[in-house]
């Protein structure tokens, strides 16, 4: 097979996936307004297009199937039928089962299992019990043959209906401001065309032909739900110069017969259009115009649905069909044209790239420095800013907002809700806040398994909400902003809340925690991020098997995230993820630590205090207090020295110090460190394994120098900083 | 200048509507007496209405007549949706690009 060919066939898998996600948004969507033709619209489109590129692949399996979904949507779509819960469910059921036979036939080389094709036979049958239609006319399991004559019986009905409208426009409409092109267009908007043929015949030679004249004619069929009035009324302004005749639907043969020759045309032509545009074939038209001249009226009670019959026009309609459907995949990549896929690996060098030329121009920057050449220096200052714009650009492709994950909880919680017998509303908020790119695929997991916690064990069932005096509807809320560096996401409910008492009797049944031991509440309710624990009683298979919450807390804290969560009984549970923006390169803030450089994320630093105590506190020997007054505000210290256990020197006191406040989800803290250096593009490196016992180091990074500096991990820093005052209180 | 058999020429024509009509039919005719082979670029039809489609059909219809050769090239956004619209990519039969 070509490469060209598994190419397209890689399109069209990504394509359906992008489509069937909009058919499944709009469905739910449906659910709560049924009414809303755009929805409508946008489901049908998915279904067709399927089907369309589908066939254009020879994948009959899939256009077996999606045409009976399609045929579904098309009768909603002219409101014959009305869309109700279970065809929405049956609806969402389709799509998923798209979604696996597209998988299926691309992984597979068309072929598809029998699982599939009988899960194809239950829908089918489901669809079809909504359209009404008897058992016989279901399409499976039979022959290629049979499928597309089926095929073929409902492109005859649809034929049907259509009107057909002639126009020969006059002379002087171009002249008066008008176009045909805006009529066709606007029964476009009130109806489907159905085929359209322009008449170029009339338009004379180049020397003859005035150029601001019109010479078009059309002939047209339609189809619409108007009554003649309304389509003779888009014709209103031109009217009086125009020739326009408009056929009705189901009319007698004789009715084109008289049309034919009304109009201007050699009859051959005019018949020829009427064959291309499927209204009649060439025997019927043969025959009615012998028939005509015989003036034998065996033609005249004959119905255009009779006619269709014939094999030849049949033919035709599929080729029309496939033509119709390569259109509009050219129209969808025109519109795709704006966004160009990127491997993600090109991506991942580019940044790694960046990284280096980070690392690479801070050391020609220090030599520049130390140069003390004030052209060179200018230069290397303008390479700095120049890099650190392509660092933010770089940066900025790989993210994404996280809105389509939250979406496609959507669906998670219709589904569940339905299965629990529980009313769950999803809000989602912030959907437009950005991270990265892995991250929102490593983070997919996670928050799956949180919002099925929350479903299943969070909210109550509508008669206990009752009970509890709140609405019967429990309400789950997805919401991301960002906040200091870092991207925070909150899946919260108003649900029953965790049970205090009921979790410490599990932690200390099961040797978590001793009986003695006092914890607060926020350490009771983050006891079920422990591994092992679970407390519901009965395991059902959305959750509780007590594998879940710790291997969501590890994946996170993989992604040098934290996660928290507040509960008041009653009221509900918020779970909030703290993730950082991005895993590559972040703005630093450089101190110094004798002769070691440390790098602590900008994002993070609040201000830089000089740490005017220090000499004082020394003679008073108050040198243990982790404290300072910053602004009468009580600022705890985390001194790094300490912290990473420098030996003492002599004449330290001499020495400035200083302090920098930093920020963490809400709480403070001061570093207490020797010099600041300033501002740095860090590129982040990872710790190898043998370092990752070393509490407060997050990472390491590569000065300008070539000398390694190591980034703090504030966030550890900070909590070990409120543990060593809760003990100093205790 | 006499009809020579050998050149060929390219036109670029920019917008093609009633406005530019007139302008357009004395290029077309002109271009149309003097060169055997004519090449119009559509890349830069920005907009196109009916008058410039129906010089389009005159300028290839009279083209065949005169067994000339003349094919549209590089069509536009606006062009491929006015053939769409009206059917007429095979009437023309030039290859549509994307």
């Amino acid at each position: 097979m070509s490469n060209d060919l598994e190419a397209a066939k890689q399109g069209f898998l990504s394509e359906a996936g992008d489509l069937l996600s909009a058919m499944e948004d709009a469905l739910l969507h449906l659910e709560n307004s049924p009414d809303d033709m755009e929805a409508i619209n946008a489901v049908f489109r998915a279904a067709h297009t399927i089907k369309g590129t589908s066939g254009v692949f020879g994948f009959d399996d899939v256009v077996s199937f999606t045409h009976v979904a399609e045929s579904l949507l098309d009768k909603i779509r002219d409101s014959e039928i009305t869309i109700n819960k279970e065809i929405i469910e049956v609806l969402l059921r389709s799509g998923d089962h798209m979604s696996a036979l597209v998988n299926e036939v691309i992984a597979n080389d068309n072929e598809v299992c029998t699982a599939l094709l009988e899960t194809s036979g239950a829908l089918i049958l489901q669809l079809n019990v909504f359209m009404q239609l008897t058992p016989t006319e279901i399409i499976i399991n039979e022959s290629t043959e049979n499928r597309i004559e089926t095929l073929e019986g409902d492109e005859q009905i649809a034929s049907n209906n259509n009107w057909h409208i002639s126009l020969r426009f006059g002379v002087d409409v171009l002249k008066q401001g008008m176009d045909p092109i805006s009529f066709v267009k606007y029964l476009q908007q009130i109806g489907r065309i159905i085929s359209l043929s322009v008449l170029p015949n009339k338009i004379p030679s180049l020397d003859n032909i005035d150029p601001e004249a019109c010479y078009l004619g059309f002939e047209i069929s339609f189809q619409s739900e108007c009554n003649k009035e309304e389509i003779e009324a888009v014709f209103e302004f031109v009217q009086e110069d125009c020739d326009i005749r408009i056929v009705p639907p189901h009319s007698a043969i004789n009715r084109y017969i008289e049309l034919i020759q009304a109009l201007p045309e050699e009859d051959e032509l005019l018949g020829e259009l009427l064959i291309k545009s499927q209204v009649l074939t060439r025997n019927e038209l043969q025959n009615a115009l012998s028939d005509q001249q015989n003036k034998s009226k065996t033609g005249a009670d004959k119905s255009i649905g009779e006619i269709l019959v014939d094999q030849g026009v049949v033919a035709q309609e599929v080729v029309g069909a496939a033509v119709e459907k390569q259109q509009q995949v050219r129209t969808k990549k025109n519109v795709e044209s704006r966004i160009v896929r990127v491997n993600s690996n090109k991506l991942d060098e580019l940044i790694n790239m960046v990284g280096e030329l980070v690392i690479a121009s801070a050391s020609a920057s220090l030599l520049a420095n130390k140069g003390n050449n004030p052209e060179l220096e200018e230069a290397s200052g303008l390479v700095d800013d120049l890099v650190d714009s392509i660092r933010n650009n770089a940066l900025s492709l790989r993210m994404v907002p996280i809105g389509e994950t939250f979406h496609r909880f959507q669906r998670v919680v219709r589904d569940v809700s339905g299965q629990l017998r529980k009313e769950i509303s999803l809000v989602i908020t912030g959907a437009e806040t950005e991270l990265d790119k892995m991250v929102v695929e490593k983070i997919g997991d996670p928050l799956m398994h949180l919002v099925r916690n929350s479903l299943d064990h969070g909210l109550e069932t509508p008669e206990q909400r009752i009970v509890a005096g709140k609405d019967a509807q429990g309400k789950i809320h997805l919401n991301a902003y960002h906040d200091s560096g870092s991207i925070v996401i909150e899946i919260s409910d108003d649900g029953k809340g965790l049970n205090k008492v009921l979790l410490l009797e599990k932690a200390i049944a099961k040797g978590i925690v001793d009986a003695e031991q006092v914890l607060s509440d926020d350490d009771i309710n983050n006891l079920i991020f422990h591994p092992g624990f679970s407390t519901v009683e009965s395991v059902s298979n959305i959750s509780g098997r007590g594998v879940g919450m710790d291997v969501v807390k590890r994946n996170i804290l993989a992604l040098r995230g934290s996660i928290d969560l507040e509960s008041t009984e009653g009221e509900g549970t918020v779970v909030r993820i703290r993730l950082p923006l991005t895993l590559a390169i972040i703005d630093g803030f450089q101190v110094g630590i004798r002769d070691d450089s440390y790098v602590v994320p900008l994002d993070m630093v609040i201000e830089c205090v000089e740490y005017a105590d220090f000499n004082k506190a020394n003679d008073n020997d108050k040198s243990e207090s982790n404290y300072f007054n910053l602004r009468g505000e009580v600022l705890p210290l985390v001194k790094l020295k300490d912290h990473f256990n420098y030996s003492l020197v002599e004449n330290e006191q001499n020495a400035r110090a200083n302090i920098v406040v930093v920020h963490y989800a809400g709480r403070k803290a001061g570093l207490v460190v020797d010099q600041l250096m300033g501002e740095f593009q860090t590129v982040i490196k990872p710790l190898g394994k043998l370092f990752s016992k070393i509490r407060g180091i997050g990472g390491s990074t590569i000065l300008g120098s070539g000398e390694v500096a190591l980034i703090l991990d504030v966030q550890q820093l900070i909590q070990d900083a409120s543990e060593q005052e809760l003990k100093h209180v205790s | 200048m006499s009809t020579d058999n050998t050149k060929r020429a390219v036109l670029k024509p920019e917008n093609m509507t009633i406005y530019e009509a007139m302008d357009l039919q004395a290029l077309f005719s002109a271009t149309l007496a003097d060169f055997k082979q004519i090449e119009v670029n559509l890349s830069q039809v920005v907009e196109i209405d009916s008058a410039g489609l129906q010089l389009m059909v005159a300028l290839k219809n009279d083209a065949l007549e005169q067994k000339k050769k003349v094919v549209f090239t590089a069509h536009s956004l606006e062009v491929i949706e006015l053939f769409e619209l009206f059917n007429m990519t095979q009437f023309f039969g030039d290859p549509v690009v994307l």
